[in-house]
């Protein structure tokens, strides 16, 4: 997040559409890796997720002059970007019909800080299964909500869907959740 | 359970270096070619029309067919009137009370600016950024007199040699000679406060005839040619020309038969220097070097019949005709205007043509040298046309207007303005452009050095070397459309879900283009799109050795390797997923995917 001494988005959004590339490199260092944090959690691979950083700056510098609020610079950046992931994946699992690609796998419990209690460990890993079996739509507005901790409203955004449908989608998944892991709704 | 407790971040920063430098490469657009397209076409942007205000207030890009025979006007919130030429484009980037700016995406558009010194109003061509203050005035011609009335700004208007500046308000009459052949009235608008501004009315008395006045072009190709004018003696034509930041907007008419005189001027943002020098009876003006504000003024010369009203670049008026030149923005140039045609030009080199008058708006791009005849404008060429001594490449330019010198050479005296540049890729800003000097017979008159540097890698003028301005001109790259840029087009055809075209762009790139650095990244690329979108690993692996082979930064190629691995792996060639396993593990023993690598690389 910007520091106080630092420029706001919208700021750095006017200076790189005027061609300033130090802006531009800015907002690359401000956004890039949170974003990589999330595609890595969401794809589980690190390559795929640094390819979609890539994809989704390259894209939102191109189509910078289309951001109509240039402070919501962050919120449209991360809509490219799990945009880009939906046809992804939706391309990874013809390949993997095929045979061509293996299949997705959600590995949120290879990233568990140490000491973490073996309870915690087994509720991700049955979480991990949950979401490799859910459509991206419903991975994506889950992680988002309850690993990136976003708002409903900030989940749609980025999301690129009304509100209503960021909450049926998360609620679907949680309800699969749930299930798996026994919870009474 | 709070999730995000439990959870590490997963990411390295050091991947972020990796990417940034891919997304640099993917960005990067390649040698420039052709900032003389946008230039050209933000140049034209400037030049300004009156005609029928339009009803519309665009908030959404604005378009105009290509297939469109006549240009369409709207007036945006703002009133600035914008004239779109067939096959515009225009998308707005911001409004506000300080400052409303626009991209010219392709095509031509003329803006008519109203004047507000506290707002700041700029069209945007590619990485060309043209900043405009408006500034208004009319002519009108009487039987033998010439009425200017200023309604925004400051004039200039002068003859034999006085002058008299005529402020926002206030009006001037002026007894006039309108003799028959080459007589002339020219009248320059200096801008206030040595910001762009100006313009200057032509007229051409004792004719009927519709004037022929003609758009600095636009786009990939010349000038559009636009026929606008009026019928009778004392009607006010409504030529104008503007130019852009750093220069001066300048509006002009020479009139086809007037009198032998030569009126010089500065329209430029700042002083001229006036060197009136007999020649062909005519009279020889010269900006000084540093006059015209930030750009390099140049040399002028109107021969005997000819008038013309310079104020930057040099400007030589014809045997019959008048130019007037509002000086660059950047470094003005070379500006001739033949017999029956009046030149407006905003900046760079102008030459009219023999029936029509041009109007380039040059400066905004860094000048540029700009012909425009009866139909087109673009980019030009100025100096052999005037004999003598040789003062200056002649200009040129190509067809995709990427002309450069500015210079010429000019009657007897060897009158040299230098090459105009600017880079496709800098930032113009007032004063930038390319060297452009001045060498005017006995008085040497030079430019100032403008000089937009972007990324480009154009030579400049040279001008004050007494080289030839076509360094500049043969490095005057086009700006490339994104289909010049392999790896952008590849891009959204990936992104438009075509993964073969994708490949095929970026085949095509590499055999055609095997020397370029861009090379071995095509490969990587290629590489993904055949593993990621086309499930082929045989011909990604094929690409990421030949990639690895060229040579990648090391950040790639530590993603190449591990790439290269799984793509053997995934077409069970273990016996060289073992060896590139074993690259890996030998350049990169840290690298973020070592411990995956590692169990494919043998044993040490």
């Amino acid at each position: 997040m910007p520091t106080a001494a630092a420029p706001e988005d919208d700021v750095l959004v006017r200076r790189a559409l005027e061609g300033d590339s130090a802006a531009e490199e800015a907002l690359y260092r401000r956004h890039a890796l949170p974003l990589l944090n999330t595609l890595i959690r969401l794809t589980s691979n690190r390559d795929d997720a640094l390819d979609v950083v890539q994809d989704a700056f390259v894209q939102a510098f191109r189509r910078l002059p289309q951001l109509t609020e240039p402070a919501a610079f962050r919120g449209w950046l991360r809509t490219i970007a799990f945009r880009i992931v939906y046809r992804q994946s939706k391309r990874r699992r013809v390949l993997c019909f095929f045979g061509l690609a293996p299949p997705e796998v959600s590995r949120l419990s290879t990233w568990v800080r140490p000491g973490t209690s073996p309870e915690v460990l087994a509720e991700l890993r049955t979480i991990d299964e949950v979401l490799t079996a859910l459509p991206a739509a419903l991975r994506v507005a889950w992680v988002l909500r309850y690993v990136e901790e976003e708002s409903l409203q900030d989940v749609a955004d980025q999301c690129g869907c009304s509100l209503a449908t960021a909450k049926r989608r998360i609620k679907a998944a949680r309800e699969a959740m749930d299930e798996a892991l026994g919870v009474e709704s | 359970m709070k999730l995000r407790e439990h959870l590490t971040d997963p990411a390295d920063a050091r991947d972020l270096d990796t990417a940034w430098e891919t997304i640099q490469a993917r960005r990067h657009r390649g040698p420039k070619r052709g900032v003389w397209v946008l230039g050209a076409a933000a140049v034209a942007a400037l030049v300004v029309l009156v005609l029928r205000p339009g009803p519309s207030t665009p908030r959404a890009p604005l378009n105009r067919s290509a297939q469109a025979f006549t240009p369409e006007v709207v007036t945006a919130d703002d009133g600035t009137q914008i004239v779109l030429m067939p096959g515009a484009r225009l998308v707005p980037l911001e409004s506000a009370a300080d400052v409303t700016g626009w991209r010219l995406e392709q095509g031509a558009a003329a803006f008519d600016v109203p004047h507000d010194p506290d707002r700041t109003f700029y069209v945007r061509g590619g990485d060309v950024r043209v900043v405009v203050v408006g500034t208004r005035f009319t002519v009108r011609r009487a039987a033998d007199q010439l009425f200017v009335e200023v309604d925004r700004g400051t004039v200039r208007v002068e003859r034999d040699g006085d002058s008299t500046l005529v402020h926002g308000g206030d009006a001037l009459r002026v007894e006039a000679k309108f003799a028959e052949n080459a007589r002339r009235w020219a009248v320059a608008g200096a801008p206030e406060s040595g910001a762009p501004g100006g313009r200057a009315y032509a007229w051409e008395p004792n004719s009927d005839a519709r004037r022929e006045l003609a758009f600095g072009d636009a786009g990939e190709a010349g000038a559009t040619a636009e026929r606008q004018g009026a019928t009778g003696r004392d009607e006010t034509n409504t030529v104008s020309g503007s130019a852009a930041e750093g220069g001066a907007i300048a509006e002009a008419l020479a009139a086809a038969r007037g009198a032998p005189t030569a009126v010089d001027g500065d329209a430029g943002a700042s002083s001229g220097r006036k060197d009136p020098e007999a020649g062909h009876g005519g009279e020889a003006n010269g900006s000084d070097a540093n006059g015209a504000g930030a750009s390099g003024g140049g040399a002028n010369r109107a021969d005997a019949s000819g008038g013309g009203v310079n104020g930057g670049g040099a400007n030589r008026a014809g045997a019959s005709g008048g130019g007037v030149n509002g000086g660059g923005a950047s470094g003005g140039g070379a500006n001739r205007a033949d017999a029956s045609g009046g030149g407006v030009n905003g900046g760079g080199a102008n030459r009219a043509g023999a029936s029509g008058g041009g109007v380039n708006g040059g400066g905004a791009s860094g000048g540029g040298a700009n012909r425009a005849d009866a139909s087109g404008g673009g980019a030009n060429r100025a100096g052999a046309s005037g004999g003598g001594a040789n003062g200056g490449r002649a200009n040129r330019a190509d067809a995709n207007g990427g002309g450069v010198n500015g210079g010429g050479t000019n009657g007897g005296r060897a009158n040299r303005a230098g090459a105009n540049r600017a880079v496709a890729s800098g930032t113009i800003e007032s004063g930038d452009g390319a060297n452009g000097a001045a060498r005017s017979g006995a008085n040497s008159n030079r430019g100032g050095a403008n000089g937009a540097i972007g990324n480009g890698a154009a030579a400049n003028g040279a001008a004050a070397n007494g080289a030839s301005a076509k360094d500049g001109a043969t490095a005057q790259r086009r700006e490339g459309s994104d289909d010049d840029d392999p790896l952008a087009a590849s891009d959204r055809a990936r992104a438009a879900g075509l993964p073969e075209r994708a490949t095929e762009i970026l085949a095509r790139f590499v055999a055609d283009a095997p020397d370029d650095p861009r090379v071995p990244l095509a490969r990587f690329m290629l590489a993904r799109v055949y593993r990621e979108d086309l499930g082929d690993h045989d011909a990604a692996a094929k690409h990421l050795e030949a990639a690895l082979a060229a040579g990648l930064p090391r950040p790639l190629e530590e993603r190449a390797l591990a790439r290269l691995v799984e793509s053997y792996v995934a077409t069970n060639q273990r016996k060289r997923a073992r060896a590139a396993a074993k690259r890996y593990v030998e350049n990169f023993p840290k690298g973020a995917r070592i411990e995956q690598i590692r169990r494919w690389a043998p044993p040490p």
